[in-house]
């Protein structure tokens, strides 16, 4: 699930970020950046260096403008009428199980970027929301012990051992990516149960992405909306937003 | 169930170790927190809610905005080099309108936010800018870091001069924007592009 679809960038937005490790050296860095005036710095060259690259755009606005429209058409209907029928509550609850379901993922590249914290933060909410949190249903690891999820994946593991994000990719369904991201999507599928679910029905498995996608869709009708409006150029804004977020999660 | 108790126990108390303390506050915090403190009174203020509240809601917010944001600040650093070939007026102009997006934009998106928590988790600072780590718990089971970063203003202000949402920057996310627009065609094509989504 690290990867996303137009409908839903602002799943991005709804992980979070690691808080205690950023080193405040790091940070200072960003700030020395900005610290000094416009004039003294060369903008274009800093541009230059922060941006993605994106060699098959043509194909990307191709795939992005199909989303927009799988979006529009298809997930936002369906996420409506869905919304229509079960509570906000009980929505919240299926994406939270289907987020603590999930912890094998984020449990293990901890482990193999040797953050035991968040490892242990990792194992510490599952365990409380399988048994508190009556099966992943409720969080109250965090709701009550402001314990909060640790976004890792295995994009991050191989940012974190210095591989660069290759070149800018929107995936059909899937929506923005990398090179590293695609690679970390697929190997995190060993790691997602929901892959083992149905070991010889591959359409269920299908089908059981699809409900989450149409479940979390629910919760964030008007993101994507907002975002076209705000945006000069859509296609830009989630390619520099994908980017951006990313490195800041490599970062971390 | 009682031993479910006492491991949950034992858990959260080996967590609660490892967990963060909040950063001490000082001046850029402080002042953030009031500005937000006070958005939040209006935002809950139930004489200002529903529609036909929305125009007065919305005008004491965006009050409230000036007093914290630097729009010239974030026009400028959104703009980047382009800045430099504007002339006053021209600067003038895209301030406007650039503020006025990003009003827009940021009432609309908090204006659904009520029941929401704002942890104020670490400061940066240095000598006239500083980074204001925050974490929005929604009701909504997310979590979504928020990062304010500050200018400092004689008179010891602290301005809001860039937002950074889960890691995206809101001036390097226009920046981006901006310069492909203006590699392609003209400033006045951009600023007609800005008029359109504010109207």
């Amino acid at each position: 699930m690290s990867t996303l679809t137009c409908g839903t960038e602002t799943e991005y937005i709804e992980g979070r970020m690691a808080l205690a490790q950023t080193e405040v050296a790091d940070q200072n860095e960003v700030v020395d950046a900005f610290d000094d005036d416009l004039d003294e710095f060369d903008d274009e060259f800093e541009e230059e260096v922060r941006t993605i690259a994106d060699p098959i755009e043509p194909f990307n606005r191709a795939m992005f403008h199909f989303n927009d429209k799988l979006y529009f058409w298809l997930l936002k209907p369906a996420a409506r009428g869905y919304g229509f029928i079960v509570p906000e509550k009980g929505r919240v609850g299926v994406r939270r199980f289907f987020s603590n379901i999930t912890t094998p993922i984020r449990f293990a590249n901890a482990l193999l970027q040797f953050k035991f914290k968040y490892a242990g933060t990792e194992l510490s909410r599952f365990l409380i929301n399988t048994t508190v949190g009556v099966a992943g249903f409720m969080d109250p690891a965090r709701d009550r012990w402001n314990i909060y999820k640790q976004r890792e994946d295995f994009g991050q593991t191989l940012g974190h051992y210095g591989a660069g994000p290759g070149f800018f990719i929107t995936w059909p369904f899937l929506g923005p990516s990398s090179i590293r991201g695609t690679i970390g999507y697929v190997g995190d599928l060993f790691l997602d149960p929901t892959t083992y679910l149905f070991p010889n029905e591959r359409l269920a498995t299908v089908g059981v992405e699809a409900y989450e996608r149409v479940n979390s869709t629910s919760l964030e009708i008007g993101v994507y909306e907002d975002m076209k409006r705000d945006a000069i150029d859509p296609y830009t804004f989630i390619r520099d937003a994908y980017h951006q977020h990313r490195e800041k999660l490599v970062e971390e | 169930m009682q031993r479910i108790g006492r491991m949950t126990l034992i858990i959260i108390a080996l967590t609660t170790l490892f967990s963060q303390s909040l950063a001490d506050a000082s001046e850029p915090t402080d002042q953030l927190k009031a500005t937000i403190d006070e958005v939040v009174t209006i935002l809950r203020d139930p004489s200002l809610e529903g529609a036909e509240m929305a125009d007065q809601r919305r005008a004491r917010l965006r009050k409230k905005m000036k007093e914290r944001f630097t729009f010239a600040e974030m026009a400028k650093r959104s703009l980047g080099k382009h800045w430099r070939e504007m002339n006053s007026d021209e600067r003038e102009e895209f301030t406007t309108i650039f503020a006025r997006l990003i009003e827009n934009s940021y009432i609309g998106k908090i204006e659904g936010y009520t029941d929401e928590k704002v942890l104020y988790e670490k400061e940066m600072l240095r000598k006239r800018t500083a980074i204001v780590k925050t974490k929005i718990i929604t009701k909504q089971g997310t979590d979504i870091p928020l990062d304010y970063r500050l200018i400092n203003r004689k008179g010891g202000e602290w301005m809001v001069y860039d937002v950074v949402i889960e890691g995206v920057s809101l001036v390097r996310n226009y920046r981006t924007q901006f310069s492909k627009a203006l590699r392609s065609s003209s400033y006045e094509d951009l600023v007609e592009k800005l008029k359109s989504k504010i109207e």
